[in-house]
């Protein structure tokens, strides 16, 4: 095991509390709104909504990430004020391949592409893996699919699942279907 | 012994993923970081050449690296893997994207090769914890917070270089009233570094002051890090900042009057 890569003790102390967490259903209001301008990335959006379980775990948050302004490059996060390493739930797309560098198996099972969750393991270790729906999702996975599928392996909602992409204060943005990250730029 | 070399080569090969964005492709190569995540590289074309890129995944820092280019340690271990490695940089969509080109189709491979091996040699020296300076890499980011926050969305681009092929880079650069204005970041934790970071700062202001007509630059003002009196008022930093005053071109900005930057910036 990598000497970077720690158990969350706290998480491990509560793990039953934990995996009951995870497998609970969870309800937030829809739409979800994305329409927050990060301060620290002007190109990102962010979305926030308070999130109950049926068996909570803290007060614990849905957060939503879009990146660069693009619908392939986006995270959903769950959170909590229960622990310090505050994220109990995630899902990526678009920002790299994960190393599970920790489990014994071999490498190329270790390595998982996006789009992906994450979770804590029975080890207490946060770790990545994809479900047969998500390989049956196309690949890359648009935010509105993506958040169809994070909601179903999270258990958030049953229906009426719905998100909304706009910056606050103007109309819900047409973005473009390309995912080509290099478009436009010149390499001299 | 055999069926081992044939697992391993098996098991290898099988990292190799592709994914097709548009024109660009993302190849996921089996190089890793030390922060746990698998490097990709792009492959795309301009004209008749190859250009296989970081896609500026490095400077986004999407590989969890927090690259600190003005520490003097990791400066040098990444202008080392630059040159090792001939890699080059441009700047698009507000990043800075490191890449190769080739123009043989047979080539490419090597490019993945070298580039792979730079990105995973750069991110993971940036988790090494060299005699780093905390309170620098803190009080940098509040800065940036506080530009980001306080001024219209796009006035400031950070860690941004004069010229693509320039080594030099400025903590934030805004562009109004048709001319650039500079922005740099002196702080540290003790008066050595504190006097260092106010060198450097003088050292590339100077610098950007020769190309001044060139680049139109108007303006080069530094914010002086006065959150801990002890170092900002020590003399031996005190003597450096009313040298520093008294040179042409010079505009010093304690942090706690940083109301007064957006004056400063049109005036």
């Amino acid at each position: 095991m990598s000497k970077l890569t720690k158990p969350d003790k706290e998480i491990l102390a509560i793990l039953n509390d934990y995996r009951l967490f995870v497998d609970s259903d969870k309800q937030i209001d829809m739409p979800f709104c994305v329409d927050e301008i990060d301060k620290n990335h002007v190109t990102d959006l962010k979305g926030e909504a308070k999130l109950n379980a049926t068996a909570p775990l803290g007060n614990t948050v849905l957060e939503c990430v879009m990146r660069e302004n693009n619908e392939y490059k986006y995270s959903f996060n769950i959170l909590t004020d229960a622990v310090k390493s505050r994220m109990l739930f995630r899902m990526d797309e678009g920002n790299g391949t994960h190393w599970n560098r920790h489990l014994p198996i071999p490498v190329d099972q270790q390595q998982v592409p996006t789009p992906h969750f994450h979770k804590v393991g029975d080890d207490g270790i946060m770790y990545a893996y994809s479900t047969d729906d998500l390989k049956a999702c196309p690949n890359p996975l648009n935010i509105h699919d993506g958040f169809l599928a994070f909601c179903k392996e999270c258990h958030v909602n049953q229906d009426n699942i719905q998100i909304n992409i706009h910056e606050e204060g103007t109309l819900p943005l047409e973005f473009a279907p390309e995912p080509d990250p290099l478009i436009g730029i010149q390499f001299p | 012994m055999q069926g081992l070399l044939e697992s391993i080569k098996e098991t290898y090969n099988a990292l190799w993923h592709v994914k097709v964005l548009g024109d660009s492709l993302e190849i996921i190569t089996p190089m890793v970081t030390t922060s746990e995540a698998f490097v990709s590289v792009f492959v795309t074309k301009r004209g008749d050449e190859y250009v296989i890129t970081d896609g500026g995944w490095i400077s986004s820092g999407y590989y969890e690296c927090d690259m600190d280019l003005q520490g003097k340690a990791y400066q040098r271990l990444f202008q080392y893997y630059i040159e090792n490695y001939g890699i080059f940089q441009t700047i698009g969509h507000g990043r800075t994207l490191y890449y190769k080109k080739a123009k043989d189709r047979i080539l490419v491979v090597n490019a993945i090769f070298e580039l792979s091996h730079f990105i995973s040699a750069v991110v993971s020296g940036a988790n090494i914890q060299f005699q780093a300076d905390k309170k620098e890499i803190t009080f940098r980011r509040s800065v940036r917070n506080y530009l980001s926050l306080e001024f219209d969305e796009g006035t400031f681009r950070f860690g941004q270089k004069l010229t693509p092929n320039s080594s030099i880079e400025f903590g934030a650069m805004s562009n109004l009233g048709g001319y650039i204005q500079l922005v740099n970041v002196v702080t540290g934790s003790n008066t050595g570094y504190y006097r260092d970071s106010l060198c450097r700062s003088n050292m590339y202001f100077e610098y950007a002051r020769s190309m001044a007509e060139k680049c139109r630059i108007n303006k080069t003002i530094a914010i002086l890090d006065d959150t801990t009196p002890s170092v900002y008022n020590a003399p031996a930093v005190r003597e450096f900042i009313t040298f520093s005053q008294e040179r042409e071109g010079n505009i010093l900005l304690p942090w706690s009057k940083k109301s007064q930057l957006s004056d400063l910036l049109v005036a």
